[in-house]
């Protein structure tokens, strides 16, 4: 009774800090600039929060962080505009929601399309930010029996773990991690104050942020990799009234219950290290797809096959964003840049972050009530002018984002040593991206790797060099034991998939649909 | 495809071996536990062999279809863009953020796509002061002016 109660009073003082004039004004612009930037297609979250981050220079800290991540869950809304009306998705998440959003746009239902995309986002966003919020306390409470070799284990998992589940080998997933780790130890070193790899050059002191690399692997290196694939986007002719934006019933019959799994299967996926909203949104339509009475519809326009995954991938968003507040470990490319945005700003998530900063931490939660209604009124009554912005032709907006990366990159410090980085990093991001070898890990690597070389110099001082330490901790183990069999994770990940499909198959009678 | 993975792994392999070789003049353990050369050693190990492991999986797996190669005008701008990104960062000190910002955006506009020449110079003039607005009055950062004082 007790954790209610003191529940319900934190997210009383949440929505306190998230309905001032300012983070609502804020949270407002995230959520906009997030569905605008997921309209546009190839312009993932990632690429959205790691270039905007500049404009937060400034701002409070938790306005700042409440328009981020407004970004970030609006990104996830947008980015189905594209895959409805192009057949190209706007984010990775939401691939899967053109084999049937496509079909039905093309039937002259995107307007159906549209508002169940509106509707199971919201609810998906909406039961996301719900059990981050009774989850988060939880975990963080959990969370403070940590000491240094359990964080150190649990930095570990997470980069083994986004290692082994992205890009199409574990192998260059650990090449990236521990580039990564390696960027972070240029400059002077946080331990012993020695310098590394300075080779005599004061700009090289401070070292290399991950900002700058973060702006140019996701928005440089995407822009580049776009020139490559330029091409005329032949946008489906809609006509959007408002009445033809209402579902019929028989679509809310039929997608009632494929929300309600997606949001729940989006959420313990969104949780996991790694997995993140693509695999949450698979997996939900892979489910929907066992158990819908329409399987002669599917990749024609069965709405289920829209509503669940689109549920999932929202409510994945906010999912993630548990491991990242509560334990400091973010566990995708999105979460990892957010984590920066909150160190950039002097603060430190954890298991004390609700404690230190409880404003901010059950702010940042309230706003995303608050961003996900506001979406849900974008995504229906605003759809028109947001399908008029994804017709920009795309080699108007490179330049602007290529301009917009390095003034972002030079107002970090107001110098041109990021500038270059980050040009470096964009060239090499387009390498990156094109032999698919997943940059989130790289980024992880640069933000958890000084913190990793920290817990493991404590631990080590602790047991007096042995590096036993690591092993005979319970939770330690268990947490590198986890990661090491993540590095497995795509041979792991389809017998999952087997298991599950399976277990689906079985709930789904056929005499269900009678 | 296949040739540019082994490309990739070969130079992980010796990015890894590079760090090791510099890491390597660092001191790699303290009375007190690891060094500084500790975590860049480890890290340029694990790069190394991760790189040849790499290479033994892409040499040991079938070959697929060569897939075909971009056209040549889009694999060209994506050079074309880099090169402009980079002249644009050094004539920032030179000619001023402005200047510069609306010359590349106006270039790579008229380059890339195929828009009227009211629409280009339209579009990367507007960018332009939009982002003198946001960063230089509204988040008061001191851009570049060079010579030309804006």
């Amino acid at each position: 009774m007790d954790f209610f109660s003191s529940l319900f009073s934190n997210l009383g003082m949440g929505f306190g800090v998230a309905l001032s004039p300012m983070n609502l004004l804020f949270c407002g612009l995230g959520v906009t600039l997030g569905t605008l930037l997921g309209a546009l297609p190839g312009i993932g979250a990632v690429t959205g929060v790691a270039i905007l981050l500049p404009l937060t220079f400034g701002m409070d800290p938790t306005t700042a962080i409440i328009m981020l991540a407004g970004i970030y869950y609006g990104v996830m809304y947008g980015a189905t505009i594209s895959s409805i009306l192009l057949n190209t998705p706007g984010d990775a998440a939401v691939v899967i929601s053109a084999i049937e959003g496509y079909p039905m746009a093309k039937a002259g239902r995107a307007g159906a399309a549209f508002s169940m995309n509106a509707i199971a986002s919201f609810i998906g966003g909406t039961f996301g930010a719900v059990m981050l919020n009774i989850g988060a306390p939880v975990v963080a409470m959990a969370a403070l029996k940590f000491g240094p070799p359990e964080y150190f284990s649990l930095m570990i998992m997470a980069m083994l773990s986004l290692a082994g589940l992205a890009g199409d080998a574990p192998a260059k997933g650990i090449i990236m991690g521990a580039l990564g780790v390696f960027l972070a130890t240029i400059g002077v070193d946080v331990v012993h104050g020695a310098l590394r790899f300075t080779y005599g050059s004061i700009a090289m002191m401070n070292g290399i942020d991950f900002l700058p690399v973060a702006i140019g692997v996701f928005g440089v290196g995407e822009v580049l990799v776009q020139f490559e694939t330029l091409r005329e986007q032949n946008a489906l002719n809609v006509n959007l009234k408002l009445r033809e934006l209402l579902p019929t019933s028989a679509d809310w019959v039929r997608s009632r219950f494929a929300i309600l799994r997606g949001s729940i299967i989006g959420f313990v996926i969104g949780v996991l290290p790694g997995a993140g909203a693509t695999l949450a949104s698979f997996l939900s339509y892979a489910t929907e797809s066992k158990l819908t009475c329409h399987k002669d519809e599917l990749g024609k326009g069965a709405i289920e096959g829209l509503a669940g995954p689109e549920a999932a991938n929202n409510a994945a968003a906010a999912g993630s964003l548990v491991p990242m507040m509560t334990l400091g470990v973010p566990g995708s490319g999105t979460t990892a840049v957010l984590l920066g945005a909150f160190m950039m700003y002097g603060i430190q998530p954890g298991p004390l972050l609700f404690q230190n900063q409880p404003k901010l931490a059950w702010g940042v939660i309230a706003s995303m009530y608050i961003g996900n209604v506001m979406l849900v009124v974008l995504n229906t009554v605003f759809i028109p002018a947001f399908v008029r912005v994804m017709k920009v032709p795309t080699t108007l907006l490179l330049p602007i984002i290529l301009v917009l990366s390095v003034v972002g990159a030079y107002s970090l410090q107001n110098s041109m040593v990021d500038v270059w980085i980050m040009i470096a990093a964009g060239i090499g991001g387009y390498f990156i991206k094109k032999y698919k070898y997943p940059a989130a890990t790289l980024i992880l690597g640069l933000v958890l790797g000084p913190l990793a070389e920290v817990n493991f110099v404590r631990s080590l001082s602790i047991s007096h060099g042995e590096l036993s330490i690591f092993f005979t901790r319970p939770i330690s183990m268990i947490l590198l034991a986890v990661g090491v069999l993540s590095i497995f994770a795509p041979s792991l990940k389809s017998a999952a998939m087997k298991c599950w499909d399976r277990a689906v198959e079985k709930l789904a009678r056929p005499d269900s649909c009678a | 495809m296949r040739r540019a993975e082994i490309i990739g792994a070969i130079v992980s392999t010796i990015v890894g071996l590079a760090i090791v070789s510099q890491a390597a003049q660092l001191e790699y353990w303290m009375p007190l536990g690891p060094g500084p050369g500790f975590v860049p050693l480890w890290a340029g190990i694990t790069i190394a062999l991760a790189g040849i492991v790499l290479l033994i999986q892409v040499l040991r797996s079938p070959r697929s279809p060569e897939e075909p190669p971009p056209e040549k005008g889009r694999s060209g701008m994506v050079w074309v863009a880099a090169a402009l990104t980079v002249l644009a960062a050094l004539g920032m000190n030179f000619i001023g953020f402005s200047a510069t910002s609306f010359l590349f955006m106006a270039v790579l506009i008229g380059i890339s796509g195929s828009h009227r020449w009211t629409t280009t110079i339209g579009i990367a003039a507007v960018a332009t002061v939009v982002f003198l607005l946001v960063f230089k009055w509204g988040l008061q950062v001191p851009l570049p002016t060079g010579v030309i004082g804006i």
